[in-house]
C-alpha cells in the first residue's frame, strides 16, 4: 500500500537509526560480557600488594609477568596442559564418534524399545554428575582407575548432549542417499562410515567443540579422579591457588590466561563454522 | 530375542575388558633407589616457600628416602583426601587439624604411630609441645606426630588506632569492642571507603567464635564433646553482645571468610583481627604498621584459638614407607629445622629447648610463643567438621545477619547438636 | 534448509504400489539386518552410559536405603533417609532454590539471548567482534571466571563496587548477604550461558528464509509484526531447544555457587546439587546423599517424560 510507493531509501533510514540503538546495547553487552575477562588479564600481571592495595581500578600500577613464571615453579604446569590437552581432545574425538553412531541409529532406524532407550537418554542428559558421583568413584576404585588418564577419558566418552543433538540433525537429512546405497548392496556401517559421518561434518564440528570446551574447563571431575597434581587437568590444578585464607590471584590469572588461550585459538579457528554447522542441524 | 542375547554378550565382554585392562597401576616400589613417600598439607600461604625449602633439604640430605610433597588449599586437600585413601590412592603422610583426626581415625585410614614416642623411639615427647602431642590421641591411641603449633593472636594496624585516638591495643574483650567501634568508619556513599574497627570471620577461618564465648564463660562444646553450650545463658548473653555491636555499631562486616577478613588487613581497612602466623609476611609486604597481641581477656577468663598441625600416616603404609616417614618426621623435629620453620614462618618452634635468641631474627615468632592459654577448638569429636559446617556456621551466620532472634537460633542449632551427638 | 525440502518431497512422492509389495516381502530381512545394526551403532554409547550412568544411578538407589558413612559397619535402614528427607528444612530449601534458579535464569538467558541474536542479525559493523565477544564468557572456565566476579564485587574492595557505588549504586554486603547472593550467582550463571544460546538464535535466524521476511516488510509490517507473525513462530523449534537445553544447565548450575558462595549464606544459595555434593564428599553421609539423589532422579525422570510428550508431537513434523 503506501509503503509500496514510498522510496526505498526509507527503510534504510529507519535500520541505520536503529542500528546505533542496537550497537549501543551490543556495546553494553559485549562489555559485561569481557569484563571479569580484561579484569583476569591485567590481574595478571599485577603484583598481590598492587591487587590487593589498590583493588578498585584495572589498570597495573606496574607490568611484571613474574606471575607467569611463578606458576610454572608452584603447580607442574607444563605437565597438567599436557594433560588437559589430551584428556579434552581424545574426550572430543572420541564422543564425535561414539555419539554420531547412536545417533544415527536412533534417528534412522526403527527398532524394538526404541522410544525407551530414547527417554533412557533424555534423563541421562537431566541427571547431574553429581548424583552418580559416589557410586561413580566406587567403580573407578574396584577397576584401579584413580589417577589414571583412562579413569578420567573413558566415562567421558559418550554424552547424552551430543546423541540428542546429532540426532536432531540425522533425522533432517534426506533419506534417498543411504537408500541408494543400501540398493547398491552398501552395508549399514558403510553408509554410516562412507556417507553419513561425511555429511554430519558441520554438526559434527559443534559437539566437537562443546566437548572440548566443557573437557577443558571441567574442574570437579578431574578434582576427584585425579588427586595427584602430575596427573590432574589445569582447572583442577589451578583450584590449589584459592586458598583457605589466601587467595592468590596473580599466578591463578596467569594460569588462568594461559589456559584460556587454546580455546581462543580453537574458537577463531571454527567461530564461523560454528553458527553454520548449527544452522545445518535439524535444531533451527 | 537372540539380539538381546548378543548385545548382552557384547556388553559383557566389553565390560569384562574395561576391568581386565584397568588395575596395573600400582607404583611398584623399586628395590633399588630412594624410597618415595607422598605427603600431602595446606600450608598454602607465605609459609608455603620456607616449608618447600625444608623439604628440598630434607631430599638433599641423604639418599634413603625421598618426600615428593603436594601442597593444596586445606578444603581442597580435605575434599580429595578420604576418596583417596578409599581408592588406595591416598598420601603416605598427611597433615591436617586435629579437629579431623577422629573423623579419618575412626574410618581406619591412618595408622596407630605409638611407636614414634617410645624411650628409643625417633620423637621426645618431653621437647615437644604437649598439647600438640595430646591432640594426636585417639580413643588411647597416638596417631601423629607435630607439624607446627602455635596460637592465633590480635593483630592490630597501628596507624587506625592513631587516627582514631588510640595508642595501646585493648587488654579485654569490652574495650577490645569499644575500640573497634571509635575505629570504625563507615561511609555511607561508597562501602568501598568505609574503615571497620575489626573483621571478624565466620567461616572458612581460624574462628574467633570459640575464644570470644569462652572468655565470657559460654562455649560451643562442652569439653568432653558431649553436648553443646550453645544453648547456656553466658554463650547467648556474649553473642547477643558480639551482635548488638556488630550489628548497631558497624564494627565488623559480616559473612566474611578468613581470606576476606584477611584482605581487609592487608588493606588497612580493617584495625583488628584474629589470627595465625601466616598473615604477618603479608603485611610487611603490603606496608602495613602492625603489632602483634594476644587475644585480650573476657569476663571469665583468657584464651587463644590453638592452631595446630599434625602429621597423620597412611594406614596402609609399607615398612619401608613407615621407616621414610618416621626418618622424615624426626628430622622435621630437629633444633635446626624447627628454628628455621619459626624464624622463616612465625610460628612458635615446635621444641621448648630453643631459647628465644634464636628466633631473634624474627621477632613476631617470638611475639607469636606469648599467646596466652591456647586452647583447640574441639578435638576428639568424630563429627567435627560436619557440625563445624551445617550447624555452627551458617547458625552464627544467621544471628549475624538478623535472620532470628539469637536465643532461638542457639536453642535449635544447641538441640541439633545433642541430637546428633547423642545418635552417633 | 534443502534437506527440510528434501524430505518433505521423500514423504510426498511414496513410492507406486508394486515397488511397496516388493519391498514388504523383503522387509522381514532387511528389519532384522537393520535392527541389529541399530544396536550395534548404538552399543558403544550405551555401554558407556550403562556403566557409568545407569549402573551408578541404581547402585546409589541401593545405598540410599543404607546408613553407609564410610565407617567400617553398614547397616540396612529401609527407608530412615527418605523420612529424613520429609523433616529436613535444609532440603526443602535446597529444592525451593534449585526451582528459583531455574525459573529465573533459564527464561531470563534464553529472552536476552534472542534479543541480542536478533540485533545482531542485521547489518552492523564489527558485527562478527561482538558476536565473538558476547560469546567468550562460555569458552572460559566457569570456576574461574567466578573467582573474578567474586573479586569484582567484593563489598570492601571490589572494583565493580566501587564504581557501582560512584554511580550510586550499593551492593550492601555482596555475596555474604542471602538477598544479593542468589541474584548474584544466577547473574554469572545467565552471563556466561547467554552467549551460547544467542549462537543457537543466530543459527535459527539464518534459516528463516529471506523471501519471507522481505515480503513482510514489503506488506508494510512494522518491526514488531514482523517479529511477532514471522520470526517469531520460524524460531519455535529452536527457542524449544535452547529452553530445554537451559533448563538443563540451570538444574545442574555448580562450579559457581561453589566458587562464589559455597551453597552460603546459611544455605540461601544451596541447590540440591550442591547438597548432595555436601552431604556425600564433605560430609561422607552416603546413604541420605544418595537418598536426596534419587529424589532428583526421579523429578528429573517427571521432567523428561513431560519432555517426551513435546518431542513425540515435535516429531510429527518431519
Amino acid at each position: 500500500m503506501a509503503a509500496v510507493a514510498l522510496p526505498t531509501t526509507r527503510p534504510r533510514r529507519r535500520v541505520s537509526a536503529g542500528a546505533v540503538l542496537s550497537l549501543f546495547v551490543l556495546c553494553a553487552a559485549a562489555a559485561i560480557a569481557l569484563l571479569p575477562l580484561a579484569w583476569l588479564l591485567t590481574a595478571s600481571v599485577r603484583t598481590q600488594g598492587d591487587l590487593t592495595g589498590n583493588p578498585s581500578t584495572i589498570i597495573p600500577s606496574g607490568i611484571t609477568f613474574q606471575n607467569y613464571v611463578d606458576i610454572w615453579r608452584m603447580i607442574p604446569f607444563g605437565r597438567q596442559f599436557l594433560n588437559t590437552t589430551v584428556f579434552a581432545l581424545t574426550v572430543a574425538c572420541v564422543s564425535v564418534v561414539i555419539d554420531s553412531m547412536a545417533a544415527y541409529a536412533l534417528a534412522r532406524f526403527r527398532f524394538p524399545a526404541r522410544t525407551f532407550v530414547f527417554v533412557a537418554l533424555i534423563a541421562t542428559l537431566l541427571v547431574p554428575i553429581q548424583v552418580t558421583f559416589v557410586p561413580v568413584y566406587n567403580l573407578l576404585v574396584d577397576l584401579g582407575w584413580i589417577n589414571t588418564m583412562q579413569g578420567l577419558i573413558v566415562p567421558r566418552v559418550a554424552d547424552a548432549f551430543g546423541i540428542f543433538f546429532l540426532r536432531q540433525f540425522f533425522l533432517a537429512l534426506p533419506r534417498d542417499l543411504e537408500d541408494a546405497a543400501r540398493i547398491d548392496g552398501a552395508g549399514e556401517f558403510q553408509i554410516y562410515r562412507r556417507i553419513m559421518f561425511p555429511l554430519a561434518g558441520p554438526a559434527l564440528v559443534t559437539i566437537f567443540i562443546f566437548n572440548l570446551v566443557n573437557n577443558w574447563n571441567d574442574l570437579l571431575w578431574p578434582l576427584m579422579v585425579m588427586p595427584d597434581q602430575d596427573t590432574t587437568t589445569l582447572p583442577a590444578g589451578l583450584a590449589m591457588f584459592r586458598g583457605q585464607y589466601v587467595v592468590d590471584y596473580g599466578p591463578l590469572m596467569a594460569g588462568a590466561t594461559l589456559a584460556l588461550i587454546p580455546m581462543i585459538i580453537a574458537f577463531i579457528v571454527v567461530q564461523r563454522r560454528f553458527i553454520e554447522s548449527i544452522a545445518t542441524t535439524g535444531i533451527k | 530375542m537372540r539380539k538381546k542375547t548378543l548385545v548382552a554378550a557384547i556388553t559383557l565382554c566389553c565390560a569384562s575388558l574395561v576391568a581386565c585392562s584397568g588395575g596395573g597401576d600400582d607404583d611398584a616400589a623399586s628395590s633399588d633407589g630412594p624410597v618415595t613417600i607422598t605427603f600431602w598439607n595446606g600450608f598454602t600461604s607465605s609459609d608455603r616457600p620456607v616449608l618447600e625449602r625444608l623439604v628440598e633439604e630434607f631430599n638433599q640430605s641423604q639418599d634413603d628416602y625421598t618426600v615428593d610433597m603436594t601442597i593444596t588449599p586445606w578444603d581442597t586437600m580435605y575434599q580429595q583426601l578420604m576418596p583417596a585413601y578409599q581408592a588406595g590412592e591416598g598420601p603416605t603422610l598427611v597433615a591436617m587439624d586435629p579437629a579431623r583426626l577422629p573423623g579419618y581415625a575412626t574410618r581406619g585410614v591412618l595408622a596407630p604411630m605409638d611407636d614414634l614416642y617410645q624411650p628409643d623411639g625417633p620423637l621426645d615427647p618431653e621437647v615437644l609441645p604437649q598439647a600438640s602431642v595430646e591432640a594426636t590421641v585417639f580413643e588411647d591411641t597416638q596417631y601423629g606426630a607435630p607439624m607446627s603449633a602455635g596460637a592465633g593472636m590480635l593483630y592490630w594496624n597501628k596507624t587506625l588506632f592513631a587516627n582514631a585516638g588510640l595508642t595501646e591495643p585493648p587488654t579485654t574483650l569490652e574495650q577490645m569492642a569499644d575500640y573497634a567501634a571509635q575505629i570504625t568508619r563507615i561511609d555511607p556513599a561508597d562501602e568501598t571507603k568505609s574503615v571497620y574497627g575489626i573483621a571478624l570471620p565466620d567461616h572458612e577461618s581460624l574462628s574467633p567464635w570459640p575464644v570470644l564465648l569462652w572468655a565470657d564463660g559460654g562455649g560451643i562444646y562442652d569439653d568432653d564433646s558431649s553436648r553443646s553450650l550453645l544453648a547456656e545463658p553466658e554463650t547467648v548473653e556474649a553473642m547477643e553482645f558480639w551482635t548488638d555491636r556488630i550489628r548497631n555499631d558497624n564494627i565488623s562486616p559480616v559473612g566474611l571468610s578468613g581470606a576476606d577478613a584477611d584482605a581487609l588487613l592487608l588493606g588497612g581497612r580493617a584495625a583488628m583481627h584474629i589470627a595465625g602466623p601466616w598473615l604477618s609476611t603479608g603485611l610487611e609486604e603490603a606496608g602495613i604498621d602492625y603489632g602483634v597481641v594476644p587475644v585480650p581477656a573476657g569476663s571469665e577468663g583468657q584464651f587463644s584459638p590453638a592452631v595446630s598441625v599434625n602429621i597423620h600416616l597412611d594406614a596402609d603404609a609399607s615398612e619401608a614407607e613407615k621407616e621414610a616417614s618416621y626418618a622424615f618426621l624426626e628430622y622435621w623435629n630437629t633444633t635446626e629445622v624447627q628454628t628455621q620453620w619459626a624464624v622463616g614462618t612465625s610460628y612458635p618452634p615446635n621444641r621448648s629447648d630453643i631459647p628465644a635468641e634464636d628466633l631473634a631474627e624474627n621477632p613476631t615468632s617470638v611475639a607469636f610463643t606469648e599467646a596466652v592459654n591456647p586452647k583447640f577448638y574441639q578435638a576428639g569429636l568424630m563429627d567435627f567438621a560436619d557440625l563445624e559446617r551445617n550447624v555452627v556456621t551458617p547458625t552464627i551466620q544467621r544471628i549475624l545477619a538478623g535472620d532470628g532472634d539469637v536465643q532461638d537460633l542457639l536453642e535449635q542449632a544447641a538441640e541439633q547438636i545433642d541430637g546428633q551427638l547423642g545418635a552417633s | 534448509m534443502s534437506t527440510r525440502t528434501a524430505t518433505a518431497a521423500t514423504v510426498t512422492s511414496g513410492p507406486s504400489r508394486p515397488a511397496e509389495r516388493r519391498r514388504r516381502r523383503r522387509r522381514g530381512a532387511i528389519e532384522r539386518r537393520r535392527t541389529r545394526a541399530a544396536l550395534l551403532f548404538l552399543s558403544p554409547a550405551f555401554l558407556v552410559l550403562g556403566v557409568f550412568v545407569f549402573w551408578p544411578i541404581l547402585s546409589a538407589l541401593i545405598t540410599s536405603f543404607t546408613n553407609d558413612r564410610y565407617l567400617d559397619t553398614v547397616d540396612w535402614v529401609g527407608l530412615a533417609n527418605y523420612r529424613r528427607l520429609l523433616d529436613d528444612e535444609r532440603f526443602w530449601t535446597a529444592l525451593e532454590n534449585t526451582a528459583v534458579y531455574t525459573l529465573v535464569t533459564a527464561p531470563v538467558s534464553v529472552a536476552l539471548a534472542l534479543g541480542l541474536a536478533l540485533l545482531l542479525n542485521q547489518r552492523l559493523p564489527a558485527r562478527g567482534l561482538l558476536r565473538a565477544a558476547i560469546f567468550l564468557p562460555w569458552v572460559v572456565s566457569l570456576g574461574i571466571s567466578a573467582i573474578a566476579w567474586s573479586a569484582l564485587i567484593d563489598p570492601q574492595i571490589g572494583m565493580l563496587t566501587s564504581w557501582l557505588s560512584s554511580l550510586g549504586i550499593s551492593i550492601g554486603d555482596g555475596l555474604r548477604d542471602p538477598s544479593v547472593a542468589m541474584p548474584a550467582v544466577m547473574f554469572v550463571g545467565i552471563w556466561r550461558n547467554v552467549g551460547f544460546f544467542m549462537v543457537m538464535y543466530l543459527a535459527g535466524l539464518q534459516q528463516i528464509p529471506q523471501h519471507l521476511r522481505e515480503a513482510a516488510l514489503l506488506d508494510g509490517a512494522s518491526a514488531v509484526k514482523r517479529f511477532r507473525h514471522v520470526t517469531w513462530p520460524l524460531l519455535a523449534n529452536t527457542t524449544m531447544f535452547v529452553v530445554i537445553i537451559a533448563a538443563i544447565f540451570a538444574f545442574q548450575a555448580f562450579d559457581q555457587i561453589y566458587v562464589m558462595t559455597g551453597g552460603g549464606p546459611f544455605f540461601q544459595t544451596e541447590t540440591l546439587v550442591m547438597l548432595i555434593y555436601g552431604t556425600a564428599v564433605l560430609d561422607y553421609d552416603l546413604g541420605y546423599a544418595t537418598a536426596i539423589s534419587w529424589v532428583l532422579v526421579v523429578i528429573v525422570l517427571t521432567l523428561s517424560l513431560i519432555q517426551m510428550r513435546f518431542f513425540s508431537k515435535r516429531a510429527v513434523e518431519y
